[in-house]
């Protein structure tokens, strides 16, 4: 599904991703992991298509992504990690307005958007103005609405940011349901007690560049010294320790 | 175009949402809007009817000039609408999250860069709508034309101001693309070129001064023939004069002049919608790449010397005042907007001397003169302080809490806020009209009251800006260019031209008496001035007093 070829970006002359190479299949969630300033929103934005890399290349679905970009987004989805929303509008009215870009059926939409009111039980406020919300409360309307065109690649940057352990439950259930329909999750997340829980594979950046990849299993039997035996946090913190030596 | 319509859609929802909100929050405050842009407008409209009253005793020589205004004034706005046409454009099409938003959806980029450009069209146009239309529609009664005036006015506005729009989009386009490590350069280039055309335009209007006040019939022709500049028939300026002209009486014209507008403005919109197609996202990805990480010392020689020029300020106030000088400079789009403003008008006030006046030794002259000067420059600065001043708070946005957080009084911060906008405007105003005094060579007392004027309108000017900037902040956007679009912006600039205009003409009734119509004698003359500075002083000083209060009391309610 998504394939990553030597990828590198460079701002103006700093280095923020090196030679990235990855590859993720059908239904698979991914998760993205890695200290602050690493280069996960960087990557992130380079395969929504909002950034060209410097050099590599990026190809999803079996189309480079810099000659098919309007292809490709109609079957993607993105969520940044700071999501905008038009906030003078309702949830509603925002979610019309998504389905109106992806040329959703009516009758499609509808069943949809009901499908996510329940699900994230956002019936009491979808009719207020997006403004009033609570963070929770936006970010569960931002994902609905990147759900809402049946996405074959779901990319998030720091999906859980803001809300409550009961959503982050339903959102967790909701990506492992999604990746069972063959859905592919590539997810750049700080909880790594999620990613450990939830990824099927799990790529380690540390500036720039890729220092480990594979399930958790994997990554644990990478770094057998790990005293505690443990968990996804001890074995990055390892990682990224050894790095800096 | 399904496309188009679900966005233009969405942000027409948008728009009516927050209307109706506002009618249903603040009945108070649209009303005090409405009423005071009503009487702004009112005020425009019988100044510029008079006006052509005024030179209709001038006969043919009126209507001359009545017309050499008209193009003068598309021109003028041509290029007020091409800069901030761009400079809206890029920072909409390049820096905002709405743009990077509509990227991640399946939207092609052609349609992206039609649909914010529109955007910044309604922003960047509503100024000409409300000073423009004031001027046309007294034209139309003027000559008592007939609806299809109207009709015509109408399409020729609305096509007039979309040829900027999408010469700034392009600009900002190609720009973006090819040279978006560039930025500065291609700036301060620009400033070049636009001040260049100004001073060539100031330069040719001041070497006729004298002769337009006087009217000489023979100098008519020669002050014509220098204003055709902005009469070349290659202009878009040159068609919509045509055609709004022609308009005015039988209206030959103008369907010609109009289809040719129209064409050109289906041309170039192909042009950019094609060109935005081919680099607008390409560009995007440049601008967001380029930004490079320079290191700035904790301490620069600059905090030095400003905190010890600020010494009489508490340190809270003076490290916010420094925090908002610093902002504002390493913004060059937002400043140099400003450069070009007072830049021309120094070189105009110091090229007066050089004109061939005949009179200006003469009272009369002087005084006009020297009060034309005063009024041109407090207006500049009032579009400045509502450009500038009022936003001060709303881009202190939702990082507001920070400085609420801060062991500081609000009222500090509003002081601080408030000592940054009379200091700015005391600085640039002040020289200014010692300047234009001094070439004018006007008397020493006519001088000391020109400054005090000016003093007590920079008073007024910046406790309103800064006291609107608390009463009605936006910290929804982070674009000053629109936030001072909105409602805040709109009170703002009329409260401060409202202001201006009060104290100019109370403070100039004596000398118009005395100078102009020679009614009264010199000891008359002297007791009304003195009379006029005297409510003018109280005037100010009640303005200021109110504002801040205002102020005072609404940063203590400002919640985040
Ligand atoms: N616009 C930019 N201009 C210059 N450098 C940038 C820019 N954006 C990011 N960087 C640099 O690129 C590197 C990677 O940044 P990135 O935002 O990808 O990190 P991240 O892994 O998402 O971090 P975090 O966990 O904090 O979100 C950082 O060193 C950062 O300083
Ligand atoms: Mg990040």
């Amino acid at each position: 599904m998504l394939e990553l070829k030597e990828v590198t970006k460079y701002y103006g002359n700093k280095l923020a991703v090196e030679r990235l190479t990855l590859h993720i299949p059908d239904g698979t969630l991914f998760a993205f992991i890695g200290p602050n300033g690493a280069g996960k929103t960087t990557t992130v934005k380079m395969l929504a298509g909002l950034l060209k890399p410097s050099s590599g290349e990026i190809i999803i679905n079996g189309k480079n992504i810099i000659n098919n970009s309007l292809e490709i987004k109609k079957i993607i989805s993105y969520i940044p990690d700071q999501p905008f929303l038009y906030e003078k509008l309702s949830g509603k009215e925002f979610l019309n307005f998504i389905g109106q870009i992806y040329h959703l059926p009516e009758e499609t939409l509808e069943s949809q958007i009901a499908r996510y009111v329940e699900l994230f039980q956002m019936s009491e406020y979808i009719h207020q103005l997006i403004e009033s919300y609570s963070l929770g409360m936006k970010q569960k309307l931002v994902i609905a609405s990147s759900l809402l065109h049946h996405p074959r690649l779901l990319i998030v940057d720091e999906p859980l940011v803001g809300l409550d352990p009961a959503n982050v439950r339903i959102v967790k259930q909701l990506f492992r349901q999604l990746v069972k329909e063959g859905i592919t999750i590539f997810m750049s997340t700080h909880i790594l007690s999620i990613a450990e829980e939830i990824a099927d594979m799990i790529g380690v950046i540390h500036q720039g560049r890729l220092i480990a990849q594979g399930s958790f299993s994997q990554l644990k039997s990478l770094k057998k010294t790990s005293p505690s035996g443990g968990n996804l946090e001890d074995v990055f913190l390892l990682l990224c320790e050894e790095c800096q030596t | 175009m399904p496309d188009l319509i679900a966005l233009y859609k969405s942000k027409l929802r948008g728009f009516l949402n927050q209307a109706s909100q506002q009618l249903y929050e603040n009945k108070l405050k649209v009303t005090v809007i409405s009423i005071s842009a009503i009487v702004l407008w009112a005020v425009i409209f019988i100044f510029f009817y008079r006006s052509l009253i005024f030179l209709r005793t001038f006969e043919e020589i009126g209507n001359i000039v009545v017309i050499y205004f008209l193009g003068l004034f598309f021109f003028a706005l041509g290029i007020m609408l091409v800069i901030s046409n761009a400079i809206i454009n890029y920072s909409s099409l390049y820096r905002s999250s709405e743009s990077a938003y509509l990227f991640s959806l399946p939207v092609p980029a052609g349609k992206i860069f039609i649909y914010r450009i529109t955007e910044s069209l309604l922003f960047s146009s509503w100024a000409f709508l409300f000073l423009g239309s004031p001027f046309l529609i007294a034209l139309g009664i003027h000559y008592s034309s007939g609806w299809t005036y109207y009709l015509y006015l109408v399409l020729f506005s609305a096509v007039f101001i979309i040829l900027p729009a999408l010469v700034g989009g392009l600009i900002s386009i190609i720009i973006a693309r090819f040279l978006p490590h560039r930025q500065k350069t291609v700036l301060i280039l620009s400033i070049a070129v636009i001040f260049l055309i100004g001073v060539c335009f100031v330069s040719e209007i001041t070497r006729l001064e004298g002769r337009t006040i006087t009217f000489i019939i023979s100098g008519m022709k020669d002050f014509l023939e220098r204003l055709s500049f902005a009469q070349n028939p290659i202009l878009p300026s040159h068609w919509i004069t045509r055609g709004i002209l022609s308009a005015t009486s039988d209206a030959s014209e103008s369907p010609f002049f109009f289809l040719l507008l129209l064409s050109w403005a289906l041309f170039l919109g192909l042009l950019s919608y094609q060109t935005a197609s081919l680099f607008y996202l390409d560009g995007y990805s440049l601008v967001a790449s380029s930004t490079r990480s320079k290191n700035y010392p904790a301490v620069s020689y600059f905090d030095r010397v400003s905190s010890i020029i600020l010494r009489f300020l508490s340190p809270a106030s003076r490290l916010i005042v420094i925090k908002d000088i610093k902002t504002l400079f390493r913004d060059p789009s937002q400043w140099s907007q400003m450069l070009i403003f007072f830049g021309l008008l120094t070189i105009y006030f110091i090229n007066i001397k050089n004109v061939p006046y005949i009179n200006l030794r003469e009272g009369m002259w002087q005084y006009l003169v020297s009060s034309l000067n005063l009024l041109a420059t407090t207006l500049t600065l009032a579009t400045f302080t509502t450009r500038f001043i009022y936003p001060q708070i709303s881009l202190e946005g939702r990082k507001f809490w920070i400085i609420g957080m801060m062991p500081i009084r609000r009222k500090e911060i509003f002081y601080s806020k408030f000592i940054f906008a009379l200091s700015g405007a005391i600085i640039i105003t002040l020289p200014l009209i010692f300047i234009s005094s001094y070439q004018v060579e006007v008397p020493s007392g006519m001088m000391f009251q020109q400054l005090y004027f000016g003093l007590i309108i920079c008073l007024g000017l910046s406790s309103i800006a800064v006291s609107v900037g608390v009463l009605y902040p936006n910290f929804k956007e982070d674009n000053p260019s629109k936030i001072i679009s909105g409602f805040g912006g709109t009170l703002c600039l009329v409260l401060s031209l409202l202001y201006l205009l009060t104290i100019v003409v109370i403070g100039s009734i004596p000398g118009h008496l005395y100078y102009v119509l020679g009614r009264i004698n010199s000891n008359t003359f002297s007791i009304l001035q003195i009379i006029s500075t005297v409510l003018i002083s109280f005037g100010a000083v009640i303005v200021t007093i109110i504002s801040i209060r205002f102020g005072l009391k609404s940063i203590e309610r400002i919640e985040i």
